[in-house]
């Protein structure tokens, strides 16, 4: 038998009761899986994220987390409120919403701390994150002092500290510099590796086939509209364009201008399957 | 200042449509007291927050015994305060890209009306969308905190001095005569 960590069942959640967000979305996730959630802006990827963990409710069909169903009025029970905030941490999409406390080392240990977490093992948990992640000269700075860059590793590590075994991340990469986007992925993959369920929601297709064995395409219906490994979503070129997640990019090989969909796979070796167009430059 | 507030030794007098106004000495002195009083406080205060750090003094009201959730409150008003300026001088910046520099006054009053409703309206989603970052990590209603600040021994000699000094400053004023 699976070892599920969510199982949803014809989702639907709308906003203010008029704009629709989730429109029957069926999603199962096994425990360990890495998934990532990808579609345009306004698909419904956040909202699902905030369903899973907890912070908004289906307004119709049902969704279990950990084999039972998630309701609002459990969370009013304040063990199961512990409990399942221990398991799931939600890394938000605008880290200025995440950080919210005078300083970042404070803001790292508010979870750990509403949790019960010992205050010897937050010490111990901080130490080994602010090392991974790089922070430690951030520690006694405000967080409206940092950069972008910074203030996703600051909510990453704020996440990360409560050790959760299911870790949802609302596109972490956005707006990053490539040397950050590699050290989030790395700790991402090392998170997995110790045995979490990593679920990314990400346009960042540069990171996709890394961070997922199975990704869901999102559509504006608000519906999942295919489900796959990243190497039969990713190679779907006409998939990927109609859910605007792909662009025809030019670029230069020597003396040549390339044109082919922005999609970062290998499209410099077999050229012939990714219907690319070469022209001698001007 | 007046005397008809603080009677005394008048020091100038002069009319103000038929009515005799008198300065006394006394009410003068009073007054510049006063003055030096309030200037010498918001020094003080001034000082205090250029030279510390916003969030040591969030962890002395923390010491004071102020309840967790005020200093959390004082706390997040400082944090967001920053991004919301930022979100108004933003939207100013894409007024001003737009318009130029110069508005009739009655349209201007119109863009700053709207810039105050969708501030309030982004603040108002932030302030739903700080609740449910909290929520997620485990806030159920009562904040804990970390609280590492311990006294050391220079903090007890410099509480001594300003102690000592505050007792001379009594006593010289006690004895001196204005």
């Amino acid at each position: 038998m699976k070892d599920l960590v969510f199982e949803a069942k014809d989702i639907y959640f709308s906003y203010l009761g008029k704009y629709p967000a989730l429109n029957g979305v069926h999603i199962h996730i096994e425990r360990g899986q890495k998934i990532a959630i990808i579609g345009a802006n306004g698909s419904g990827k956040s909202t699902l994220l905030h369903l899973l963990d907890g912070l908004i409710f289906a307004q119709r069909g049902t969704l279990k987390a950990f084999g039972e169903e998630l309701k609002e009025s459990q969370f009013n029970d304040e063990e199961f409120s512990r409990n399942f905030r221990k398991k799931v941490g939600l890394v938000f999409q605008n880290p200025d919403i995440q950080l919210f406390c005078p300083t970042v080392k404070e803001d790292i240990v508010f979870g750990p701390l509403q949790l019960g977490i010992p205050k010897h093992d937050i010490d111990e948990r901080l130490d080994r994150l602010v090392h991974i992640l790089g922070i430690e000269d951030l520690l006694h700075r405000s967080p409206h002092q940092l950069s972008i860059g910074e203030k996703r590793k600051v909510a990453i590590a704020s996440t990360l500290i409560i050790d959760p075994d299911v870790l949802l991340l609302d596109e972490p990469t956005a707006g990053l510099d490539p040397l950050t986007t590699r050290h989030i992925v790395d700790l991402l993959l090392e998170e997995n590796l110790s045995g979490k369920t990593i679920i990314t929601s990400t346009h960042d297709l540069h990171i996709v086939a890394e961070i997922s064995d199975l990704i869901f395409v999102f559509s504006q219906d608000k519906k999942i509209v295919r489900y796959g490994p990243p190497e039969a979503i990713l190679e779907d070129i006409a998939l990927l364009k109609d859910h605007n997640l792909v662009h025809i990019h030019r670029h230069r090989h020597k003396d040549k201008v390339h044109t082919h969909p922005h999609v970062h796979l290998e499209h410099h070796v077999p050229a012939e399957h990714q219907g690319e167009e070469e022209s001698p430059v001007d | 200042m007046f005397g008809f507030f603080t009677p005394g030794e008048a020091w100038v007098s002069f009319k103000i449509g038929g009515l005799k106004v008198t300065l006394t000495r006394q009410g003068i002195l009073g007054a510049a007291l006063f003055v030096m009083r309030v200037t010498a406080s918001v020094s003080f205060v001034v000082l205090l927050s250029i030279t510390t750090k916003h969030f040591e003094l969030l962890r002395v009201l923390r010491m004071f015994k102020m309840p967790s959730v005020f200093v959390m409150i004082f706390g997040m008003c400082y944090r967001y305060i920053f991004l919301l300026v930022e979100i108004v001088e933003n939207t100013y910046l894409a007024i001003k890209s737009r318009v130029g520099t110069s508005v009739h006054y009655q349209k201007g009053q119109h863009l700053t009306a709207w810039n105050i409703a969708h501030l309030w309206l982004r603040s108002y989603q932030m302030n739903d969308d700080v609740y449910k970052a909290m929520r997620s990590r485990g806030y159920q209603g009562e904040v804990l905190v970390m609280n590492e600040f311990r006294t050391r021994l220079r903090d007890w000699l410099w509480l001594c001095f300003v102690f000592l000094l505050s007792m001379l400053v009594m006593v010289f004023n006690f004895h001196a005569k204005i």
